[in-house]
């Protein structure tokens, strides 16, 4: 069979039957679970696992696609509306999402995190079915020199988050990095910071720290400023979608997303997180007007967007070429492989093509499907956000206490929630950077663990980063990222010393 | 005195009915009734889902729908390597209703080194022991070593030259490689990572020499000729590679499987500990349980709830032993 006919064949076998009013009800769990805080996309899938065991094989890949591609974009729902990432990967499109939510502009973030996120999505996904094979025999190319390297890469961003102190966002940035280091190391069996305590055993939960530090922060702060003259948290919330002009506008953010959301998705280790971050950063970067960011861009919603929403073909190429899952959400698909009692492996696409060919299809169809679920739900979401504040804050607080403990039932998961909280607020005041401290959480766990690592694997050599080709290149862009705004003071510094010379001699 | 709007009254009786039904509640789910399972048996597992523990505890549940009139409902509480599952477990009712999976890294080695002894499996109450898989060392096809003893002579000639990856310290696959050195006398480096199959993709990335782990990780990379076995830590050479020695035949006794079972929270009645694992031994004769074993390569080894407390008291010397001379107990 020819690969069209293959995947005509796997369209088929997804829409058979009720496949299509099962992968849509897979999407809107999985948007539900994505926004619930606390609820990751891995999370969402593992609790609709035991649905799956009456359902064959390929009905149940499918409908675990579906959580999936929906669980990447709800998260962007409180992100943008409250602040309150509901995923760890929507994290970074809160820095510009609330900011237009604050705008008024809500609708029109919630509409290009929705449409930008279903094209990274569907790019991926394209991209995964042509090259799974080719990209398998790279992905061990991507060791922990790579993955170090990326995480350093990222870290720069911490410039950009710091907000009038430089030095204070270094600090913010080193105290997220302190942060990852309570808890057991993996590396060396020592314990870190646990004063003894089994519970600290497993260090900070990140994704109920990201929500203390932004959410809980910023409801203590409405409490204390209740401001709105409009009555609604959001103020005059249009529910606007956005214009095709506006698509147009964020097109290079879009096709930055996607790209990083790709190479990141195929490194081992970083996920949906880390590309979401990077793609901020480099969308930034790229973007022709670098000054909106942080103030209501849409570029700053578009890109971490697509990408956490491109990683899924990432993640993909290992779970399917190798049988390895590239994320905690792949994992979940080849549990459900096993389950139903066939083995994931290297084999997986010659023993059974049907299978893979499905999920493919199916990935395709739910991306597709996210369009008409995801704006039902947003119209929902809208009108519950027309609550009276007082009721708004104090239902979004009791939401985040039950998300944060549903997700690991770990008692310490809520605590610490409402413990960032009133760090992140002491922060907000004293003018340190949440942003730079999540950044140092997230990037800072991956750059600590795989630099041990690619220093154990080298027998302590630190030329190994500049002599691997991947992990140079990485390297050298860090450092012209960390060297060129300095380059460019002092050109100018000497430029300006100069041209007093020029009129002089004419 | 002032009278209380409606709104207050009603909230504050609504209040004080669910403190009374909190209160009520619990005393009625410990009341001891004759028939047992009432109602769903929480199957507490502490690690993520989609992990080696986490699908055999889901293997298991499903063939278990064939022999208790109640489901298995998998719960994960992953974190502190499989023991906040059991900080969790210690703490429910003992009424037979929660069950806890758990392997000798969650259950012994953990425990022991972290100095928590109240999450130690004597802590609980044995209820069997279900199966297990061996742990494999395996090298490039390409490999300059086509058996064992030429990579200890090799390592002999060159410590921490050989690189060996796998999971994370204080689980099977590092004690296997830290046994494998000291009996050996040699020194290897050992390359942690977050999990097998990060292990695996280091190996294949040609970051390591060696993996170890389990076969069922291992067995599709060994049909595309990616890995090719060199050793095996069980007592007699598997069925599937009878050509690969064992540790242990070399002089070398290092003899460490990656076995799985269950516990339950001490104090759960003898009676109901002896339902469960029959039922289990029973589940384990299932077609589900016998496929899933197939495709893992795992053995089944059923111990019922007394041998099963004497092997985890064996265990516990066994690795205690290791643990102490390696220096891994927290000071």
């Amino acid at each position: 069979m020819s690969f069209i006919e293959q995947l005509a064949a796997g369209f088929a076998s997804a829409l058979d039957g009720y496949g299509i009013l099962i992968m849509a009800a897979g999407v809107t769990w999985g948007i539900i679970g994505g926004a619930i805080p606390g609820i990751s996309g891995a999370v969402a899938m593992a609790l609709a696992l035991p649905f799956t065991y009456g359902l064959d094989a390929p009905t149940a890949l499918v409908m675990l696609a579906g959580v999936w591609a929906g669980a990447n974009y709800g998260g962007s729902i409180p992100a943008i509306l409250m602040r309150m990432p509901g995923t760890p990967a929507s994290a970074a499109c809160l820095f510009d999402g609330y900011e237009l939510a604050r705008q008024g502009r809500a609708a029109k973030a919630l509409g290009i995190s929705l449409i930008c996120g279903t094209i990274g999505g569907l790019i991926s996904i394209l991209v995964l079915i042509a090259l799974v094979l080719p990209l398998g025999e790279i992905v061990v190319r991507f060791g922990s020199p790579e993955v170090c390297a990326l995480a350093l890469f990222g870290l720069t961003l911490i410039a950009g988050l710091s907000g009038p102190s430089f030095l204070k966002g270094i600090a913010s940035g080193f105290f997220g990095l302190l942060l990852t280091t309570v808890g057991l190391d993996t590396l060396t069996g020592s314990m870190r910071f646990t004063f003894g305590s089994a519970d600290l055993l497993t260090g900070i939960d990140t994704i109920s720290v990201m929500i203390g530090l932004f959410a809980v922060s910023e409801m203590f702060f409405l409490i204390a400023h209740p401001a709105r003259p409009s009555g609604t948290l959001v103020g005059t919330a249009s529910t606007e979608f956005p214009t095709l002009r506006e698509l147009r506008e964020v097109g290079r953010a879009t096709l930055v997303g996607t790209i990083v959301g790709l190479v990141v998705g195929i490194m081992p280790g970083a996920g949906a997180t880390a590309s979401s971050f990077v793609a901020y950063n480099e969308a930034r970067r790229w973007s022709k007007r670098p000054e909106l960011f942080g103030k209501g861009s849409l570029e700053g919603v578009a890109a971490p967007e697509t990408a956490n929403n491109a990683v899924q073909g990432g993640d993909l190429v290992p779970t399917l070429a190798l049988g390895i899952p590239g994320s905690n959400s792949a994992a979940i698909i080849l549990a459900a492989l096993i389950l139903h009692g066939i083995m994931p492996g290297p084999f997986l696409l010659t023993k059974n093509p049907e299978l893979v060919y499905t999920l493919f299809a199916g990935l395709i169809i739910v991306n597709l499907l996210m369009i008409p679920v995801g704006i039902l739900i947003l119209r929902l979401t809208l009108i519950a956000m027309k609550l009276d504040p007082p009721v708004l804050i104090a239902s979004l607080l009791s939401l985040i206490v039950i998300g944060t403990y549903a997700g690991d039932l770990f008692v310490l998961n809520p605590i610490q929630a409402l413990v960032f909280g009133v760090i992140g607020y002491g922060m907000r005041i004293w003018g340190f950077s949440a942003a730079a401290t999540v950044l140092g959480i997230v990037l800072g766990m991956l750059a600590e663990s795989e630099l041990r690592r690619s220093l154990i694997i080298s027998h302590g050599d630190w030329t190994i980063f500049i002599t691997r080709p991947i992990s140079a290149t990485l390297i050298f862009l860090t450092f012209c990222v960390l060297v060129y705004p300095v380059l460019m003071t002092v050109l100018r510094h000497w430029r300006s010393r100069r041209v007093p010379a020029a009129p002089a001699a004419k | 005195m002032k009278r209380m709007p409606v709104i207050q009254m009603m909230s504050a009786l609504a209040v004080a009915l669910a403190a009374l039904t909190a209160l009520v509640t619990p005393a009625a789910a410990q009341k001891p009734s004759g028939k047992f399972p009432t109602r769903p048996i929480v199957f507490v597992v502490g690690f993520g889902a989609g992990g080696g523990a986490d699908v055999m505890a889901r293997a298991l549940s499903e063939a278990a729908k064939t022999v208790l009139p109640q489901p298995l409902v998998v719960e994960n509480r992953p974190g502190a390597g499989g023991t906040a599952a059991n900080a969790h477990v210690a703490g429910r009712p003992a009424d037979g209703h929660t069950i806890l999976f758990a392997h000798a890294g969650s259950s012994i080695i953990t425990p022991v080194t972290a100095n928590q002894p109240g999450l130690k499996w004597s802590a609980f109450e044995p209820v069997a022991r279900i199966h297990a898989e061996e742990e494999w060392l395996m090298v490039h096809p390409d490999s300059p070593w086509k058996s064992i003893d030429q990579l200890v002579a090799y390592a002999k000639a060159n410590p921490k030259k050989v690189r060996v990856a796998g999971a994370p310290i204080g689980g099977i696959d590092s004690f296997v490689v830290l046994s494998f050195e000291k009996a050996a006398g040699i020194d290897l480096e050992y390359i942690p990572h977050d999990g097998g199959g990060q292990a695996i993709l280091a190996f294949l990335g040609r970051n390591a020499e060696v993996v170890v782990g389990n076969v069922s990780e291992f067995a599709q990379h060994i049909e595309a000729k990616k890995m090719v076995p060199i050793a095996v830590a069980s007592a007699k050479r598997s069925p599937i590679f009878p050509k690969v020695s064992t540790l242990k035949e070399k002089g070398w006794d290092v003899v460490m499987v990656q076995w799985r079972s269950v516990l339950a929270p001490k104090g759960t009645p003898p009676d109901r500990v002896a339902a469960l694992a029959r039922a289990f031994q029973k589940a384990m004769a299932a077609e589900s349980w016998k496929t899933f074993n197939k495709n893992s390569k795992a053995v089944d080894l059923y111990l019922g709830p007394a041998e099963f407390r004497k092997f985890l008291a064996a265990e516990e010397q066994r690795f205690t032993k290791i643990i102490d001379e390696l220096g891994l107990r927290k000071k």
